[in-house]
């Protein structure tokens, strides 16, 4: 779609008073299996705000998870410059990129997020423990954030005990108890009903809103994408369109 | 222990049995069949892995089979070395059962009789004794070698004597001698050296004839043969054998199969020996009561019995009858004879219903009322009735056949009266049972028995349950009141002697062969089921192992069960679905596994023949235990079945386990949830098991069997847990049933009754000690890795990691707890026996001085020339107070129990040993008991000193607690009886017991030796070094001095040391052999460590998202196993330490043996075990940590 909806505005520059939170410039990935090749990422410059909430869209396979991973750093690029904070990732090593990851990156997938064999609360405290926190102190923080997306009086139960809605609800805790400065979310909802997607959405819109959050949303469903601040459109490898959205009243989308 | 027939036969029809009803099964669910044949074919590497731990059960029990078929080989081809083509041996005896020579002349009358028996191929007589040698040329002597003498003309029939250069020997000059080869290694010698021989009569110079080989008459490799005539003149035997050998048809092997006829004729052949005994003597060693004992057998004072060369009663030729009846008379000692027919030990049994039908043993004794001879025995009485008492009784009347009269002891343990019948059954083969009415009760008046079990009948009854043709004894009253003198008995005993021992030569046959082959099976079966015992653990490691695999197999199809459940599979469909599929797996792994086993049967083969040889010294036959390797096809198919029912029922318990799988919970991955606690069918289960428990318990406690005993206290104790968890938790309910059993294994051994017990109980310890500690740590499992994180406290990064393990391990408690408990019975093991190896080496001190009383040199001589006086003589010899420390001499000799019998009612000969002063004062050995009123061990051995009526004896006399009982016991308090020289009798009274084997005997006092048994030298005597000196030196120039003397010196740390660093061996052997089963568990670990790398792939790279670096993955998957590995090595080792503990306490503490910890070797083991475990696990948690994160995240 080339065409862009009404009351969206093209967006044609960054403001110069901000610092891009995670700078792309022409982003090449190819995947070589030996038989095809594929250019999953076809040369992609692209921005990130502190605070922005960025919807990514567009036909599968157009490269949106393979987008997410090497901005976050879970995968190699093939050519050119991914900055988070102005620092470059693609150059750090393995382990300080793993360590940066802990510190301030929040993940969100559509499967597996949880590990089976630990309580919701367990699961939430991980990425501090990994991170060296005092075990108390994750403890805590771990409670807060379960209380923050409802589901403290959930702390005790394994994964396989939940409902998927609240399992996802427990990642978001997760991915926000290091206090991240960006959380990648790859089709959060995928896997929820409506219903049970627009609360997942509802929580991260307002912890967007509340407390600043950057997000970086991947998803198929445009409900979900008409809720972010930005929405970013791919196909082919490349970003089809880029356009700043005017925030909806959440009232709306019920 | 070759697999006999039947056993084979059994095998084969349940194998053929089982895998019928499972094909059968299969047919029938053909659908069923195919998707577990094509699971099999799914998974190469599973499939490879799986018949892995089904393979170690049997190869487990057919290698121990092999080493039993091994050795059995090895030692039967020993005794058919020895004995060649020998197969009975007969020898002579004097009246109180001593082997003694005899003239030739009676072997000339013998030898035309026994060569004519069809099946006998061979008769030589022999003469065989010991001497010490020395070579002249190489200077090199042995102190005690077997010297055979040859009688050439006969002797072919028993094996030639080849020499090295394979010449037969067919006769040996006066001065001429050929000597095996191994003895002649010994000393170096070759042909033509000269050698001296020691002997009573001095020495003799032999030259070297030739050196034999190993083979033939010389099979075993040792002795030195010469003429038999040259022997006579060395052995001071001139004119005299030792023995008659018989060789039967049929060569070495075959000559077993005419044994049995052979042996028989030659009873026929031989005359029978007549023993003389004292029954009154025999009662009253244990009914001390003179009076009783002399009511017992009235005028019965002596017996003199007719037995046949095997000891069974048999009948006196008419000529003896007449003449020894006459001959006796003629003693002015005695004043009756009767004969008599005496058959002892029948057993009688009531016919009549309504008695409760007990059996009893009986002597059945048939008498001539009439016998002219018999008035001084007494009248045998009758009682008037059975219930009233035992007064106003009246003659019996004469018995007619087919009528019994019953000492009241029979009648009353069989509840018959007059009127019923009794049938009496002999165990001799060939002897009809026989039906008899009871006519009468004898009272114990009279010459009736009043204590024993007696049935008198007339004597063509008797003879015919005897299988006799006259009578067999002869009774015999001597002078004097029945009742006073008791002691004069003996004394009778041994002047009657030369009457009735003129009467001819006591031949006695030994049916060496089939015997010694016999024994050495019943030898050879108790080592190779040792190495079942040990093996068993692997065998149950195996199990765990199996059962962990099918777990994990399972778990991995979970979402294929759930489909095929969904789609209207039922649990039953599930589990034939495995059983076919494990069926599978278990044939064919049965059939790999008992090849395997031949290979690890040839590896401990090869180990055991590397101990053997190492222990082994110089003068030694050359064992080659590997060239004995034998298996045979039916212990091989045997070993086969036997595993595969092993993995068959296994996996049946696998398969049912997870068709009860909740398939919902499989599906969603939720953890393994405990039944409900309301769930009827357990708490009837756990009031089952209870009830079960308790009656095993009283099973055990009716047969008097200890494993049963405990094992169903312990069942008892998980059935009540199971039966409480129904009003408390879980955790309560479980955890006070592992503490019980612990508590109940960890009872002093000496609580428990004393029923029998074996090396069953080490297994069962070790699997319900396991148990025990396993329910406490499975069902405390949070507080144990709170403990666990609090102990390590690992650094703040690596929590996250330590936390993920531990709740990954116990997250499948099943499988961990299986994994934990297969570590933990085998760490278990090694580290007791490593305890018990630990301390008896490190009390290596303790136990030479236990075992020797201070003295490092134990010397004796060849009994037929000890040293005169051995003090004087060691010192003349230069073996003085600066050489020699302490020195203890014997004054030794060979002694007669008159009023004791051993076990087989042979006269007991024991060795005396006359102590003097010094010795029982300055003496470290300890008494294993004395008698209370002295107050200890020193007060005892002071006393020894001053009172010349008490006596100390070696501990032999109480038996063994394992092992073949000693054939003759003896207790504190006991009296002795001897003969003194000049026939005085020489009573003593045991007061001490001494804890030793060194030294066997009886200790007096040195007078009493000297005055009154006139034994004035010493054949063994005990010393230490003088300061300064080396024992072993010492005891080289010992051995060389006394030479001519045949003496054998040792040193006994030496000896003691060999013995535990062979016993160590063996442990480490055992440990190894335990190992196998570990080692398999371990590979096993690291499969199921890629099975969960690849099962977890996405959580691997969720990890990597939030941060988890490379090596933290790998490290998690460490973690896990080596957590589930820590924790079975530490209850392992744990509850070894705790058996360990209890075997000290239980058998060490008293020997004042100090408490081990042999730390280095169980670190060792344990520090290996946990290595090669991380090694198995490390290079699919490598993997892991190398997953690539995005990619991981893309796998559905
Ligand atoms: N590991 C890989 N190896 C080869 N090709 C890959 C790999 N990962 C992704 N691709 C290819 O790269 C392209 C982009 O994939 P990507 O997963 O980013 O798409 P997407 O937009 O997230 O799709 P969807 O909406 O279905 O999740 C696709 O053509 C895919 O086939
Ligand atoms: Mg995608």
């Amino acid at each position: 779609m080339t065409g862009s909806a009404k009351g969206m505005k093209r967006r044609t520059k960054t403001s110069p008073s901000q610092t891009p939170l995670v700078r792309l410039r022409d982003v090449r990935k190819v995947y070589d299996t030996g038989k095809v090749r594929i250019d999953a990422l076809q040369g992609i410059s692209l921005d990130i705000l502190p605070g922005e909430m960025v919807m990514v869209m567009g036909p599968s396979g157009c490269g949106k998870t393979t987008l997410l991973n090497c901005c976050s750093g879970l995968d190699e690029i093939t050519s050119g410059l991914v900055e988070v904070e102005g620092v470059d990732i693609t150059t750090m090593q393995d382990n300080a990129r793993t360590d940066y990851r802990a510190r301030h990156m929040g993940f969100i997938f559509q499967f597996y997020n949880l590990l089976p064999v630990l309580t919701a609360v367990e699961n939430v405290e991980l990425p501090l423990l990994v991170a060296g926190a005092r075990p108390a102190e994750a403890r805590q923080r771990a409670l807060e954030m379960l209380d923050q997306v409802g589901l403290r009086n959930w702390q005790s139960h394994l994964p396989a005990e939940l409902s998927g809605g609240q399992r996802q609800r427990v990642t978001i805790a997760r991915a926000l108890v290091n206090s991240p400065k960006i959380v990648w979310a790859d089709e959060p909802t995928g896997d929820l009903d409506t219903a049970t997607g627009t609360d997942i959405m509802d929580l991260m819109c307002r912890l967007n809103r509340d407390q600043g959050q950057t997000f970086v949303v991947v998803t198929h469903d445009p409900e979900v994408g008409a809720r972010g601040g930005r929405m970013v459109t791919m196909r082919d490898g490349a970003i089809a369109h880029d356009v700043l959205l005017k925030p909806k009243d959440p009232r709306h989308a019920r | 222990m070759p697999v006999d027939e039947e056993t084979l036969c059994a095998a084969v029809s349940l194998a053929v049995v089982i895998l019928g009803l499972i094909t059968l099964s299969a047919s029938r669910n053909r659908v069923l069949a195919r998707m577990g044949g094509r699971n099999l074919l799914r998974r190469k590497g599973n499939t490879a892995i799986i018949i892995g731990g089904l393979m170690v059960g049997t190869a487990i029990i057919s290698s121990s089979f092999v080493v039993g078929d091994t050795m059995d080989t090895f030692v039967s081809g020993i005794v058919l070395d020895v004995l060649h083509t020998t197969d009975e041996v007969i020898s002579v005896q004097d009246v109180t059962g001593a082997e003694e020579s005899f003239n030739s002349t009676a072997y000339d009358a013998l030898a035309h009789n026994i060569s004519a028996i069809p099946g006998v191929d061979g008769v030589s007589p022999q003469l065989s004794g010991r001497v010490a040698v020395l070579d002249r040329r190489t200077e090199l002597s042995e102190a005690s070698m077997g010297l055979f003498g040859i009688d050439f003309p006969n002797g072919t029939a028993f094996g030639p004597l080849r020499t090295t250069q394979g010449e037969t020997i067919s006769s040996l000059k006066a001065d001429e001698l050929a000597i095996a080869s191994s003895s002649a290694k010994a000393l170096d010698a070759q042909q033509g050296h000269v050698l001296t021989l020691y002997t009573p009569t001095g020495p003799h110079n032999l030259t070297v004839a030739a050196v034999l080989r190993a083979e033939g008459r010389a099979g075993l490799g040792v002795g030195i043969y010469v003429d038999i005539h040259t022997a006579q003149v060395l052995l001071n035997e001139t004119g005299h054998y030792t023995s008659i050998l018989v060789s039967n048809d049929g060569g070495t092997k075959g000559g077993l199969g005419p044994t049995a006829k052979v042996v028989e004729a030659l009873e026929k052949v031989l005359p029978y020996r007549l023993v003389i005994s004292a029954p009154k003597l025999e009662l009253l060693a244990q009914i001390p009561s003179e009076v009783l004992v002399a009511q017992e057998f009235n005028g019965t004072d002596l017996l003199v019995s007719a037995l046949d060369s095997q000891g069974h009663p048999t009948a006196l030729m008419p000529v003896d009858q007449q003449a020894l009846v006459d001959r006796l008379w003629a003693s002015p000692l005695v004043d009756g004879v009767a004969l008599q027919v005496r058959v002892p030990r029948l057993t009688m049994r009531s016919l009549s219903p309504a008695e409760h039908g007990g059996s009893v043993e009986v002597t059945v004794q048939g008498f001539e009322p009439n016998d002219s001879h018999a008035l001084s025995f007494g009248p045998l009485l009758q009682l008037p009735s059975p219930e009233g008492p035992d007064l106003f009784p009246f003659p019996l009347g004469p018995l007619q056949q087919d009528q019994v009269a019953l000492s009241l002891p029979a009648a009353r343990a069989l509840g018959v009266t007059p009127g019923e019948y009794v049938r009496v059954v002999s165990d001799v083969p060939g002897i009809p049972p026989r039906d008899l009415e009871v006519v009468a009760l004898v009272s114990s008046e009279g010459a009736g028995s009043g204590l024993r079990a007696v049935a008198y009948v007339e004597p063509t009854t008797g003879q015919s349950l005897g299988a006799l043709t006259g009578p067999n004894e002869l009774a015999v009253s001597l002078l004097g009141d029945p009742a006073t003198g008791l002691q004069r008995l003996a004394m009778a005993q041994f002047l009657l002697a030369p009457i009735v021992g003129d009467h001819g030569l006591r031949f006695y046959v030994s049916v060496v062969k089939a015997d010694q082959l016999a024994e050495s099976r019943e030898s050879v079966s108790e080592f190779s089921q040792l190495f079942l015992v040990f093996g068993t653990f692997s065998i149950i490691a195996g199990v765990i192992l199996i059962l962990n695999i099918f777990v994990m197999l399972a778990e991995e199809r979970k979402a294929e069960m759930g489909m095929a459940r969904a789609i209207g599979m039922r649990r039953s469909h599930l589990k034939r679905m495995y059983l076919y599929e494990g069926s599978l797996y278990a044939a064919i792994a049965s059939g790999i596994g008992a090849v395997a086993g031949v290979g690890i049967g040839y590896v401990v083969m090869m180990a055991i023949g590397n101990i053997f040889s190492a222990s082994a010294s110089s003068s030694d036959p050359q064992f080659h235990l590997l060239d004995s390797f034998t298996f045979t096809p039916g212990s091989l198919v045997v070993s086969a079945v036997a595993g595969m029912v092993i993995s068959i029922s296994t996996i049946a318990i696998a398969a049912h386990r997870i068709s009860t799988l909740n398939i919902v919970a499989a599906i969603r991955d939720l953890p393994e949830q405990p039944p409900p606690p309301q769930d009827r069918r357990l708490v009837l289960l756990g009031g089952a098991t209870a009830l079960g428990g308790l009656a095993i318990a009283a099973a055990g406690i009716g047969v008097e069997q200890l494993a049963l005993l405990t094992t169903g206290i312990a069942m008892a104790i998980l059935g009540c847990a199971l039966v409480a968890r129904r009003f408390i938790p879980d955790r309560w309910a479980f955890s006070a049933a592992g503490s019980f059993i612990l508590l109940e294994w960890a009872v002093p051994f000496g609580w428990w009754p004393d029923y029998s017990s074996d090396i069953e109980m080490f297994i069962l310890g070790g699997l319900f000690l396991v148990l025990g500690a396993l329910l406490l740590v499975v069902f405390n499992s949070r507080q144990v890795v709170r403990a666990v994180m609090g102990i390590f406290a690992p650094a703040r990064r690596s929590q996250a990691v330590v936390r993920s393990a531990i709740s990954y391990s116990l997250h499948s408690r099943f499988r961990t707890g299986m994994t934990i408990s297969m570590f933990a019975l085998v760490i278990f093991t090694i580290t007791t026996l490593s305890m018990i190896v630990g301390m008896l080496s490190t009390n290596l001190e303790a136990q030479v001085i236990e075992q020797s009383g201070g003295y490092q040199i134990e010397a004796h001589t060849n009994p037929l020339t000890p040293l005169r006086d051995a003090s004087t003589a060691l010192g003349l010899a230069g073996f003085g107070p600066q050489r020699v420390g302490d020195l203890a001499v014997f004054q030794t000799g060979e002694v007669q129990f008159t009023n004791k019998r051993d076990l087989f009612g042979n006269p007991w000969r024991y060795p005396l040993l006359g102590v003097n002063r010094s010795f029982a004062e300055g003496n470290r050995f300890t008494l294993e008991s004395h008698l209370t009123k002295y107050a200890d061990d020193r007060a005892t051995w002071h006393a020894l000193m001053e009172e010349p009526s008490v006596a100390i004896i070696d501990r032999s006399v109480l038996g063994f607690e394992f092992g073949p009982s000693a054939p003759y016991r003896l207790a504190l308090g006991d009296r002795v009886e001897m003969l003194g020289a000049a026939n005085q009798t020489i009573v003593v009274t045991v007061i001490g017991i001494v804890d030793t084997f060194l030294l066997q005997g009886l200790f007096v006092q040195d007078q009493v030796a000297i005055e009154g048994f006139n034994f004035t030298s010493s054949s063994q005597v005990l010393l230490s070094p003088a300061t300064g000196v080396v024992a072993g030196s010492l005891a080289k120039d010992l051995e060389r001095a006394f030479l001519p003397f045949g003496m054998q010196v040792t040193v006994l740390r030496e000896e003691l040391q060999t013995f535990l660093s062979v016993q160590q061996q063996f442990f480490d052997l055992f440990s190894a052999f335990l190992g196998l089963g570990l080692i398999v568990g371990i590979c096993g670990l690291g499969i199921i460590t890629i099975r969960s790398v690849h099962e977890r792939r996405q959580q691997i790279g969720m990890l990597r998202a939030i941060g988890f670096r490379r090596r933290q993955i790998t490290g998690l998957f460490l973690l896990e196993t080596g957590f589930i590995a820590v924790l079975g090595i530490l209850i392992g080792t744990a509850l070894g330490i705790f058996l360990g503990y209890q075997i000290w306490r239980d058998s060490f503490e008293q020997a004042g043996f100090s408490f081990v910890l042999p730390l280095g070797p169980i670190l060792w083991v344990s520090g290996i075990c946990l290595m090669m475990t991380l090694a198995s696990t490390f290079p699919p948690s490598l993997r892991a940590g190398r997953v690539p994160p995005a990619e991981a995240l893309r796998y559905e």
